[in-house]
């Protein structure tokens, strides 16, 4: 068991959980408690006449409980994960009762590639024609939506994107939603990414042109699909919109390595949660990102410890420069990270990144190490100087720009962040004794 | 990239108005550019052109070597721990912000620093909380000095003492440089300030007068006392309210002089002493020089009554000891026993907090904790005594308070206000028997539960008031059967909570 306290309680979804849980953590409060390698399972005595029945599995981790609180992890969740860190009071039971391993198995198969049944060529051949059939018949549909997103774009610039401050939010969601109704969500997502644009600080015309132009690209590349690599029209054809199923990325490209957890962002678009979560491998060097959502109070599934690192494999989504993957199985441990490497200097990084965004046109962000910066502050412009005195700018939100300052004192630091093409976000410090989440407060 | 911002320009206005001009066109097409296609799909392709060049060819930016950071200063003293960093991290995101000063504290005492990360959070928080500015320069360490001398907004905790700044400098480095100047050398300050008075403008002198509050003492009198003939009426104010301020300055001789004329003590025939109050009937110059309104409404009352409190309230309460040859309780007697007594004890209560005088305000928070008349003394407006209260005088009062209560401590009790308004950390005595006040009516009452509303806010206070090692002792032998139990449970576990919070708090930062 390597979990700390202090993990556990980074769980909880907000301070007052993590208190109630810690007064749930008293082997008294509890008619049962045991657990073994895999989970963690109790019974807590509640106001109602049953008690509660809690489990944990610790592959994720993730949690189901009988109470009817809609925090999760629920504090009985958090006070039996903390018993089983810190007392000795749990009984080590190789086989868990029923209603644990029940649980446990659905959590197993949910997670499982569907194993397909054995079909004959002719099946297999019939299956793929069908899909394909069903793609053409889509693509056929967006292609009539792109001429629309097109006629739209061109009206922009025709009547002069100066005009777009004036525009109420309802200019942007209309077509946004004729874009999810012609099945082009990926446009949706840019269109209404654009309305946040319009009077947001002096270089927003830069920004909004750059967005129209990525449009105007998608357009023009999904127009000539066919003539298309196969690897770059995989791509546009996920830029636009349609989406793999997780069964069939199971199937893609799929590495199995020491996954390190460089950084870990949540945000909130819409009445969505999103949580991106960088991983590096430790022997391949490959670099990954899960991206998951979560609507309203839904907890994500499973915790990333920035820091630390797993086993397991991961599936890459297809496309010209693999980056989005989920994971397909991992172990439960997790372990420090020792060190990773990372751009020793900012035009290394630089030139890396112009290869892939030469690739991938519509590239937003890229995960980026660099290993021995100075952050600086030129006149409220944060930057990381690099040993040759070359640097990028860095965007300084909730502070992230000052604390990049006060953990460096000056000194060269080792910094983790996304790269948007025009400023660094960073999220995580790595200095000799720890890593630094920029987000916590 | 002057092509993108021909580009960005055309886009703005609109194709209709917008034109390229001719060099502009050449390099498009030397690109590959098609310019046969309509106006808008030409300015489309050019610029998913351009944005692909300007995302690949970003230019970094050059840092020359004079620009480069200095290095901040090597550290004397370690960063807490991990656990202890991340207690930080709990108090500044929420629910245990009033632990901010307690941890301060412990983290001194025991040696140690801030963790890097926090602070800018800190140093930006604690820009306008001057009572804890003492305690964060003593644990930002060099790194936090560092960062304050690049951040102009986090310059509160640098001294400026450059001698310059009272000539050259801006209001706000002169003003600093003389509060520093008043810190360390009083006197040198009264003599530089009256060297360059008269070219001072009304702002500036108001706001450097104001620096002389600091180690105020017979020394400034003089000074002080010219100021009194000032033509300004600001100046005027603020210069008689210093002296004042002063014990034995001539201001409060002058007035209590005035004062003796109107109060006089009367033997009456049943042994017992009573004043005779006279209410000043003119206000002369004088008087006004002195710094009292003629017109100001003071406390309630007459424009005369409002003169007199006025007068009673600068000078030192303690002169009527002296004159009366009374103890402070039995001055306080003869005062409460006057017809106007209502005003001269208000007058006591800020004379009191004025010259910090605390055998009167002992005085006056028994009186005003055990005076039964209550309704006679409802209009009093006690709260400057609550600021001069020593912590043992708070505990004294509360305990006895208590101790007299059989029932639960009602909303308008006095000492239901000292506890909710107090900053003292309660004793252990104090606090047991707060809780045995909330436990006992828990036992006894079955229904009224909000009876006790009033009593959230007190078990709030005492979550970051009461010794935090109590935790243990004060987790046993809730009336967990009682029929209000139920409503009352999350505040009581938030309490216990929060003891526990302060206490694997403190026990961490032991631990380096």
């Amino acid at each position: 068991m390597n979990w700390s306290v202090e993990q556990v309680l980074g769980l909880a979804p907000d301070v007052s959980s993590a208190k109630r849980g810690q007064s749930l953590a008293h082997a008294k409060k509890w008619l049962l408690i045991e657990a073994n390698d895999r989970a963690i399972w109790g019974e807590c005595k509640g106001s109602g006449s049953r008690p509660y029945r809690t489990r944990i599995d610790l592959v994720g981790p993730a949690y189901k409980c009988s109470c009817p609180s809609r925090a999760f992890p629920c504090k009985h969740a958090i006070g039996l994960f903390l018993l089983r860190v810190s007392s000795n009071e749990v009984v080590i039971k190789p086989e868990p009762p029923i209603w644990v391993s029940d649980w446990l198995e659905q959590r197993d198969k949910k997670r499982k590639p569907k194993v397909k049944a054995d079909l004959s060529p002719a099946e297999i051949k019939k299956r793929k024609a069908d899909k394909a059939k069903r793609l053409a018949k889509r693509v056929s549909e967006m292609q009539e939506g792109f001429n629309d997103l097109e006629n739209w774009i061109v009206d922009l610039i025709r009547q002069g994107i100066a005009a777009l401050e004036s525009r109420p939010y309802s200019f942007w969601k209309e077509m946004a939603a004729q874009m999810v109704d012609r099945k082009i969500s990926g446009a949706s997502g840019i269109i209404l990414d654009m309305a946040l644009i319009p009077g947001s600080g002096p270089d927003w015309p830069d920004r909004m042109v750059q967005k129209i132009s990525s449009l105007y690209l998608l357009i023009r590349a999904f127009r000539q699909l066919d003539k298309l690599p196969d690897d770059f029209r995989e791509e546009v054809v996920q830029v636009a919109g349609i989406k793999y199923k997780k069964e069939e990325v199971f199937e893609m490209e799929t590495v199995e390595d020491v996954w390190q957890v460089l950084g870990v962002l949540e945000s909130v678009q819409e009445d969505l949660n999103l949580r991106r979560t960088y991983l590096s491998g430790k022997n391949t060097g490959r670099m990954a990102m899960l991206l998951e959502f979560a609507h309203g109070n839904m907890a994500f599934e499973g915790h990333y410890f920035v820091g630390h690192s797993f086993e397991g494999a991961l599936s890459y989504y297809p496309g010209v420069v693999p980056l989005r993957a989920i994971i397909k199985k991992r172990t439960a441990d997790f372990n420090a990270i020792q060190k990773v490497d990372g751009f020793n200097t900012v035009k290394d990084f630089l030139a890396h990144y112009a290869k892939d965004a030469g690739k991938k046109p519509w590239l937003a962000h890229a995960p980026c190490i660099l290993s021995k910066v100075i952050p600086q502050d030129q006149k409220g412009q944060f930057l990381l100087v690099d040993e040759n005195g070359e640097g990028i700018p860095v965007q300084n939100r909730s502070f992230s720009g000052w604390k990049l300052l006060a953990l460096s004192g000056g000194n060269p630091i080792q910094v983790f962040g996304e790269w948007t093409g025009q400023h660094f976000v960073p999220f995580t410090v790595m200095t000799n004794s720890q890593w630094i989440n920029l987000s916590d407060s | 990239m002057e092509n993108w911002k021909a580009l960005v320009k055309i886009c703005l206005i609109g194709t209709e108005r917008g034109q390229f001009d001719p060099p502009e066109k050449d390099k498009l097409k030397a690109f590959g550019i098609d310019m046969n296609q309509p106006k808008e799909q030409l300015i489309l392709e050019s610029l998913s052109f351009y944005s692909q060049i300007r995302k690949c060819g970003f230019v970094p930016v050059t840092v020359t070597e004079e620009k480069k950071v200095e290095l901040a200063g090597l550290e004397t003293h370690v960063v807490c721990n991990k656990k202890s960093s991340a207690h930080l991290g709990v108090i500044l995101s929420g629910p245990y912000e009033e632990a901010l000063p307690e941890f301060l504290n412990a983290l001194i005492e025991n040696n140690q620093r801030l963790p890097e990360d926090k602070l800018p959070i800190i140093l930006d928080r604690c820009k306008n909380k001057k009572e804890l500015w003492p305690a964060i320069k003593a644990s930002i360490g060099e790194r936090g000095k560092w960062l304050a001398k690049i951040n102009s907004d986090w310059a509160y905790l640098e001294e400026r003492i450059d001698p310059k700044a009272w000539e050259y400098g801006l209001a706000t480095e002169r003003l600093a440089y003389f509060r520093h100047l008043r810190n360390t050398k009083p006197e040198e300050a009264i003599t530089l300030l009256q060297a360059s008075w008269d070219k001072e403008s009304l702002q500036s002198k108001q706001a450097l007068l104001k620096v002389l509050e600091d180690h105020l003492s017979e020394k400034d009198e003089a000074f002080l006392e010219s100021c009194l003939d000032e033509r300004r009426k600001e100046i005027r104010k603020i210069a008689a309210r210093m002296l004042s301020k002063i014990y034995n300055s001539a201001l409060n001789e002058r007035m209590f002089e005035r004062l003796k004329e109107l109060i006089q003590m009367k033997k009456r025939t049943l042994k017992k002493e009573k004043l005779e109050v006279r209410l000043p009937d003119k206000c002369d110059d004088g008087m006004v020089r002195d710094g009292i309104d003629p017109r100001a409404q003071w406390f309630k009352g007459g424009v005369k009554a409002s003169r007199l409190g006025q007068m009673l309230a600068i000078v030192p309460v303690a002169y009527w000891d002296n004159h009366f040859d009374l103890t402070p309780v039995e001055t306080l007697e003869i005062f409460i026993r006057s017809d106007w007594g209502e005003l001269l004890v208000q007058a006591s209560i800020e004379s009191a907090a004025l010259h910090k005088d605390y055998t009167w305000v002992a005085a006056l928070l028994t009186f005003w904790m055990e005076s039964q008349d209550r309704q006679r003394w409802q209009n009093l407006n006690i709260k400057p005594l609550f600021e001069m209260m020593s912590p043992e005088l708070f505990n004294t009062l509360v305990i006895k308070g208590l101790k007299k209560e059989k029932d639960l401590l009602d909303e308008n009790n006095p000492v239901t206000q000292m506890l909710k308004t107090s900053k003292h950390p309660w004793s252990d005595k104090l606090t047991l028997l707060v809780i045995s006040n909330l436990v006992n009516w828990m036992k006894k009452e079955s229904s009224r539960y909000w009876n006790g509303w009033h009593f959230r806010s007190i078990l709030k206070k005492g979550a970051f008031a009461a010794n935090p090692s109590m935790h243990e002792t004060l987790s046993k032998n809730w009336p967990e059967e009682s029929r209000i139990w139920s409503s009352w449970e999350k505040e009581i576990e938030e309490f216990l909570n929060t003891l526990q919070f302060r206490q694997t708090m403190l026990n961490d930062l032991k631990n380096k």
